[in-house]
């Protein structure tokens, strides 16, 4: 194969996409996009932002005090005297909590937002209180009833405390991956339909072996798509530099995944490029990579319900749905090495086996024009 | 048929198939050098599937392309320049920038690139389109960025398939004065028309194909010089009937006046003289076989 005329090839796509402000357009918004989510957790105000607690009669509980003490939230405490005011301070958004609290009666809550963290909450501390009162009634001191309700409340912690970020960082490497790779298989399906249209390819091809073409139009689009990941990591890597941290996973599951991640891109890059050679107009660029797509989305599914069963093993030797299971699997750490190795191993034979097939059906196939081709002619037929 | 020491590009025994359908079926092609060949015949003849197995996009299923008296290699076609039939060049592209392109395609480096692009299209009279895309450019104008895309690295060979096609008659007067300055600097130049009648000028040598096969081929003024037909051309409208049907074997008569197929070794002095007894006659000759004649002939009509 001539390097140099993939070279050529490779250049001329990036520096024509350098060309078009659509490019720009894109590589901007996907760096904002992903500015804006990586700044959103310290610039967006917090949701549940109830603090204001109105206790409403008397407080022969010791109520305010308990509240007081409370450090989970910075609560700001108000009393009234009317059995109105704790609804009309809720609706007049002068307060989130009205505890009422009528001599021994059970007390009365009124709340402005039922699912707020304030409303468990205050609703513990009351009910504490109260047990506290009756013990005390009983005869039972106040450290006594403390040191209770301390040994009662069990201390929680998370079965795997990476779990949350791992299955993000496997979310967020298999939408970057299936997101791509449709954009970038459509785009270079696309772009070789149009050169056969316009008989661009017909020229090359009296200069540039057909290999060289297919490859240096493969690896021009990959750039694009990795100028725009470029584009979308940016800011993850500065907030990096800045002192932040990767979530938990994201760093093993990017090192894992980058193999299946490059061959899986190859793979349908390759296949888009070979299937846009069968066309016979530009207009059926879309439909010719339609079962491309359906791989894809079926895989990208697939990984999202079922990478950590059987199933999502067995498909790990898909060659077609490999790339979107295999990063899941290996960012919530599922699966063994010999799996991975042969996974990788299968993929990497397809990209292999798509090259050089590929190269075969595009020599063939790019110069016949007129009707729609299909890849069995293709495969069966001389040149 | 041409030595090998003269003829630089030889097509050799050439056969190709479609599905199944013979497009191409024993053909050859001589080259030679300062000379304008032309591949002629109507479409579907064969000729845009030759000129493709001769840069290599194609490859027969016989025969061989020969460059300089061996097999014809890709180092020796990145030395070539084809245009397509159809414009083959990236729309969106700016002009110069394609141009260097291309060049650097076959081998050149940038700066040279960029000198021979510059003065190529300074030549072809579109330097001020340099910078332009080429989408922007009209048909006429998009026709010589073709040709200077095929010309920009110098080649030593120009393959032009249907060049004329869709051209006005400056553009292919334009296209003429380039191609025979290309030949007269020694170049090679071989290009496809099925407007047999107007290439007939430019044409030197020829290959005339029809459904795939070689029907005439070589000097175009030796074919004409040995072909049995002449024609008596008048600028009148004449009835067969003033004509001894012997003499005279066909009349065709068009807006100019009248065309006459004399039969082999007949007078025309005395056919001008039965139709000048009829009506006066200004503007007359003797003529050989036009092009489109000779195919007819050479394929018994079938076109």
């Amino acid at each position: 194969m001539s390097w140099r005329a993939t070279g050529l090839v490779i250049e001329r796509e990036v520096r024509e996409a350098a060309r078009r402000r659509g490019i720009w357009a894109l590589l901007a918004l996907t760096f904002l996009g992903s500015a804006a989510l990586v700044a959103a957790p310290s610039v967006l105000p917090d949701l549940d932002d109830n603090t204001r607690v109105i206790i409403i009669y008397e407080d022969r509980i010791g109520l305010t005090e308990a509240l007081e003490a409370v450090t989970e939230r910075d609560l700001e405490l108000l009393t009234g005297d009317d059995l109105d005011d704790g609804t009309t301070a809720i609706a007049e958004r002068r307060a989130d909590v009205a505890v009422i609290l009528i001599g021994t009666r059970r007390p009365l809550m009124i709340v402005e937002d039922e699912d707020s963290g304030l409303v468990p909450l205050v609703r513990g501390v009351v009910a504490e209180r109260i047990i506290a009162a009756r013990f005390a009634e009983a005869g039972v001191t106040d450290d006594l009833v403390a040191g209770a309700f301390a040994d009662a409340d069990p201390k929680i912690e998370a079965a795997d405390p990476d779990r949350e970020g791992q299955e993000s960082a496997a979310l967020g490497v298999t939408l970057v991956l299936y997101l791509l790779t449709v954009v970038l298989t459509s785009q270079v399906a696309n772009a070789i339909a149009i050169e056969k249209s316009n008989r661009v390819s017909e020229v090359l091809l009296a200069m540039v072996p057909p290999r060289a073409l297919l490859f240096g139009k493969v690896i021009g689009v990959s750039c694009i798509g990795l100028a725009t990941l470029i584009a979308g990591a940016t800011p993850v890597v500065l907030q990096m530099l800045g002192g932040g941290e990767l979530p938990a996973g994201m760093g093993r599951t990017l090192a894992g995944s980058a193999l299946w991640f490059v061959a899986g891109l190859a793979l349908y890059l390759l296949l888009g490029a070979t299937l846009g050679a069968l066309v016979g107009r530009q207009e059926e660029a879309g439909a010719v990579v339609l079962p491309l797509t359906i791989f894809l989305v079926g895989g990208y599914i697939v990984a999202l319900i079922a990478a950590d069963t059987a199933f999502g093993a067995v498909l790990s030797f898909v060659p077609f749905v490999a790339p979107m299971i295999v990063p899941y699997r290996i960012a919530i750490e599922v699966g063994t090495i010999g799996e991975y190795v042969g996974s990788a191993l299968v993929l990497v034979l397809s990209v292999a086996v798509a090259a050089r097939v590929g190269a075969a059906v595009f020599r063939r196939a790019i110069v016949r024009t007129g009707r729609r081709l299909t890849l069995r002619e293709m495969l069966t037929t001389a040149d | 048929m041409l030595s090998t020491m003269t003829t630089a590009l030889e097509v050799r025994g050439v056969v190709h198939a479609y599905d199944g359908r013979r497009v191409l079926d024993d053909v050859d092609l001589d080259v030679p050098a300062g000379q304008v060949v032309g591949l002629l015949g109507p479409n579907g003849a064969g000729k845009t599937t030759l000129m493709r197995i001769v840069f290599g996009v194609l490859t027969p299923q016989a025969g061989e392309v020969r460059w300089a008296g061996r097999t014809a290699t890709a180092t020796d076609r990145r030395r070539w320049g084809y245009m397509p039939q159809e414009r083959g060049l990236y729309r969106e592209m700016r002009t110069l920038d394609h141009l260097v392109w291309l060049a650097r395609l076959a081998g050149v480096d940038r700066t040279e690139a960029r000198r021979r692009g510059m003065e190529l299209l300074a030549r072809l009279d579109i330097a001020d389109r340099a910078r332009d895309p080429i989408r922007e450019l009209s048909g006429g104008l998009a026709q010589r960025v073709q040709l200077a895309a095929a010309m920009v690295h110098g080649p030593e060979l120009l393959v032009l398939d249907e060049p004329f096609a869709g051209l006005d008659p400056g553009a292919i007067r334009f296209l003429t004065d380039v191609i025979r300055e290309h030949v007269a600097a020694g170049g090679h130049l071989v290009f496809s028309s099925h407007q047999l009648d107007l290439v007939e000028d430019l044409c030197e040598r020829i290959v005339m194909l029809d459904r795939g096969r070689v029907v005439l081929e070589g000097s175009l003024r030796e074919l004409r010089r040995q072909s049995a037909h002449r024609y008596l051309r008048v600028d009148v409208d004449v009835d067969a009937s003033w004509l001894d049907g012997e003499a005279v074997r066909a009349v065709n008569r068009d807006a100019d006046g009248s065309r006459l197929l004399l039969a082999a070794g007949v007078d025309a002095g005395a056919v001008l003289d039965a139709i000048r007894a009829r009506v006066g006659v200004n503007d007359f000759g003797v003529e050989a076989p036009r092009l489109s004649e000779m195919f007819l002939a050479a394929s018994g009509g079938s076109a």
